[in-house]
């Protein structure tokens, strides 16, 4: 019989009111799917990241030195063509910079922004801001036509 | 360039016309160039004799492209051209910090091409011998073949593969050439190197035998059509601030071009 109680809290099988952020950018790539007919793919990956912290970076001594590199996770969406030999993109990062979800830094390496997210609703804007952004629709709708061209010249 | 070069592939940076323009300008004759577009990245422009086919795209952003070069009697390599951040706008600390990126993408994209048969070419906007060229989180260009055909480095329990560059070569009045660098810029500040590598090749092992060391080289004239140099010897910016490189990567059979 044990000798001490439970200490541990009741909810940690339960769900976090906050969406997790994996789930989002999955039902994203979904959507974005469903939006190309398949012609263009989407996938998630959630991985470690060391990330510079370039503006506390003041001299080369410090380059390598712990404090000056942010760790923590990266979820990335990633853009997939398949019929173009898998060419693929990575359109939006979420940089989560401990074990909450928020905040967290939301970067769009094709339209070379950042923007400091502290819930879900913000991220659910900032998300769709990027991907209505005229230069996003633009690429999209390129690499959907070279796809579909691609697909006919394989006909 | 064309008609003394004879490049397959080309790839350019900071274009000042159309690439319609361009593919018009340098196909002629046997050389037909296609524009090998790249839907993403903005800064880097290939143009070969090749159809898109033979040279796929595999990833890109904005400052870089990455194809996979599939040409019969070659060796398959992945071919990633860069226009790195300029110095104009970040340090060679903040450079070097984010060549942390690169590293990723270039481990990435090797992974899922399944092969290390890289080689980076570009306008890196750092010398071979600063950090971001050299860390082992960076693009980790190491001088020397001896130590490039290591393959990789232990640190803290990571492997980090190297990249040989041979771009150090050209440094100095005894190195190899008659210019000592890609381009050429005298500040008025304490530290001025003058001469600066700026554009350079990098290559995996992997890709060492099949490099054409004899065919490296900082180009500084089209023979006698075009000096890309002053009387002075300094770059004609007028023509352009840069002077292009030029490599080649021989056959499998025949260890030719």
């Amino acid at each position: 019989m044990a000798k001490s109680k439970n200490l541990w809290p009741k909810n940690l099988d339960g769900t976090n009111e906050n969406f997790p952020l994996i789930e989002l950018l999955n039902e994203q790539a979904a959507y974005l799917s469903k939006s190309t007919n398949n012609i263009l793919i989407a996938n998630t990956q959630t991985e470690n990241y060391v990330r510079p912290k370039q503006k506390n970076i003041k001299n080369l001594r410090l380059v390598n030195t712990k404090k000056n590199y942010q760790h923590g996770i990266v979820h990335k969406l990633t853009v997939v063509a398949p019929a173009m030999g898998n060419y693929n993109f990575e359109l939006v990062f979420l940089f989560q910079e401990s074990a909450e979800s928020y905040p967290l830094k939301v970067y769009s390496p094709l339209l070379d922004v950042e923007y400091d997210v502290t819930d879900t609703d913000t991220l659910t804007n900032v998300l769709g801001k990027i991907f209505k952004d005229q230069k996003t629709v633009k690429t999209i709708q390129h690499l959907v036509t070279l796809s579909k061209r691609k697909k006919n010249i394989k006909k | 360039m064309i008609k003394h070069h004879q490049p397959n592939i080309l790839v350019l940076a900071e274009i000042g016309n159309s690439p319609a323009e361009i593919v018009k300008a340098i196909s002629s004759g046997e050389f037909q160039f296609n524009y090998n577009e790249d839907p993403i990245c903005e800064k880097i422009f290939i143009f070969s004799q090749y159809a898109d086919e033979w040279l796929p795209l595999v990833t890109s952003t904005l400052r870089f492209t990455v194809r996979a070069v599939q040409v019969p009697n070659y060796l398959a390599f992945n071919l990633l051209g860069i226009h790195y951040q300029s110095k104009m706008h970040w340090n060679f600390v903040d450079q070097a910090a984010y060549t942390v990126v690169a590293n990723n993408i270039i481990e990435k994209f090797e992974s899922q091409q399944q092969n290390q048969n890289t080689l980076l070419i570009g306008d890196f906007n750092m010398n071979p011998f600063e950090p971001g060229m050299i860390q082992a989180t960076g693009f980790h260009g190491v001088l020397n073949k001896s130590v490039a055909i290591k393959k990789k480095r232990r640190i803290d329990g990571k492997d980090y593969p190297f990249f040989y560059n041979p771009m150090w070569s050209f440094f100095g009045d005894f190195g190899k050439g008659p210019v000592s660098g890609t381009y050429y810029k005298s500040y008025a500040r304490p530290v001025n190197y003058f001469w600066n590598i700026y554009d350079q090749v990098l290559i995996r092992p992997s890709l060492i035998k099949y490099f054409n060391e004899n065919d490296l080289q900082i180009i500084s004239n089209f023979g006698e059509d075009l000096n890309l140099l002053k009387k002075s010897g300094l770059i004609n910016k007028n023509i352009s601030d840069h002077l292009p490189i030029s490599c080649t990567i021989k056959e499998i059979e025949d260890g030719k071009k």
